[in-house]
């Protein structure tokens, strides 16, 4: 059973660039033909998360260990101490399932209802008038900053062919 | 009876039943709003008021489906390991959004609560309803908010964002999935998260990389705001 979010990735991991081409290979021909057992993704992943938690009491400033835990995730990847073939199906789950796991927390409101002090209306709209300020904010700055980005690249390489043009006709 | 409500099984499987005609229900109306979670949420509350079952009932279950948050978080690491070149190409433009965003979430937040009326610790409490919970409430705790306030502003806010999230990317007309992904994460944390995975791999890695940064910013700038 292959997952489906996680699946297609990395069977094309060079969409993005030709310097993944032989990593791919690498990765293919080393990778495990049988993933490891369910039970045992399921413990690699939580043994993530035990790490996570221990680095977060050890930060000064405070960072959940859940981020933590997807930085060390990350860096076991980039290490290749761990392969995504090693917890593709836990993975997919997870992932597949994470919007249902947010239910409790939903539900939990109900417990904090009584400290908004009566202000819920309007502290609803607050949270409104923000979110489409930020999500908006977000985009725009992302927008912009990449077409400036792409512009420079551009200008840089158009600079590149010139030059090199110059020298070739020297 | 009471006995039986309170056994963690209650509060899974009416979780688990509320998803699932939430998915029914989404999937029959095609609408971007009828939100599968947004759905649950208001079914289980709306059982709980009904039949007078306490809250803590529900949790003995709940706190077993919470428990999942944390590996779910991790295992986006994966996702944004098979974007790797798209993070360093856009490595830039990732910390500009997850600034920009983070620092409007927090100034437009202080100006609506001042122009509500609303007192001080209130005002406080809101300040950091963009970032995951853990985030939020330690940063809380430090600027002189209310705890609980905080968690139900950030829960609101990362609902929300997730049942908004494809109106927004309409609204703002934007169709590159890197700068989607970013937005969704930066505006509602880890429950914008679920729906950026769930709208490409792309804006799920990227919806992940923005929680934390955004949840690493917003610590820097309130603690800038405090001195």
């Amino acid at each position: 059973m292959r997952g489906i979010t996680l699946g297609s990735t990395s069977e094309e991991p060079s969409r993005d660039g030709g310097s993944h081409a032989s990593e791919s290979r690498t990765r293919k021909a080393a990778g495990p033909k049988n993933p490891p057992k369910l039970m045992l993704q399921i413990g690699l992943v939580f043994g993530v998360c035990l790490a996570g938690q221990l680095a977060s009491a050890l930060m000064p400033i405070a960072v959940p260990g859940s981020v933590l835990s997807m930085l060390i995730l990350f860096a076991l990847l980039v290490l290749k101490v761990l392969k995504v073939d090693h917890l593709r199906q836990k993975a997919d789950f997870l992932l597949q399932n994470m919007a249902f796991f947010f239910v409790p927390a939903g539900v939990g409101i109900l417990a904090n209802l009584g400290a908004v002090k009566g202000a819920a209306l309007p502290l609803l709209a607050v949270i409104l008038v923000t979110s489409v300020l930020t999500f908006g904010s977000a985009a725009l700055t992302v927008k912009a900053v990449m077409a400036a980005q792409d512009g420079f690249r551009r200008s840089r390489a158009a600079r590149m062919r010139r030059s090199r043009k110059a020298q070739a006709d020297a | 009876m009471r006995e039986t409500l309170a056994s963690p099984f209650f509060g899974i499987t009416l979780s688990v039943l509320a998803y699932e005609l939430g998915v029914a229900i989404a999937r029959r109306t095609g609408h971007p709003l009828a939100n599968p979670l947004l759905i649950a949420i208001a079914l289980c509350i709306a059982v709980l008021e009904f039949w007078g079952i306490p809250l803590s009932s529900y949790d003995a279950g709940g706190s077993l489906i919470s428990i999942f948050l944390g590996p779910a978080t991790a295992v986006i690491a994966i996702s944004i390991y098979s974007q790797l070149a798209k993070l360093k190409k856009y490595l830039l433009p990732i910390l500009a959004g997850t600034l920009v965003g983070s620092a409007v979430s927090i100034a437009s937040a202080y100006y609506l609560c001042e122009l509500f009326g609303l007192d001080r610790e209130l005002t406080r409490s809101m300040l950091v309803k963009s970032v995951s919970t853990p985030f939020a409430l330690a940063i809380s705790k430090n600027i002189g908010g209310i705890p609980a306030v905080s968690v139900a502003a950030v829960v609101v806010t990362g609902i929300l964002g997730a049942v908004a999230a494809p109106v927004l990317i309409k609204l703002y007309r934007v169709r590159d999935p890197v700068a989607q992904g970013i937005a969704i994460g930066t505006s509602s944390h880890a429950v914008g998260t679920s729906k950026a995975v769930e709208l490409g791999e792309i804006q799920g890695a990227m919806s992940g990389i923005a929680l934390g940064l955004a949840g690493i910013e917003t610590v820097i700038l309130t603690l800038l705001l405090k001195l």
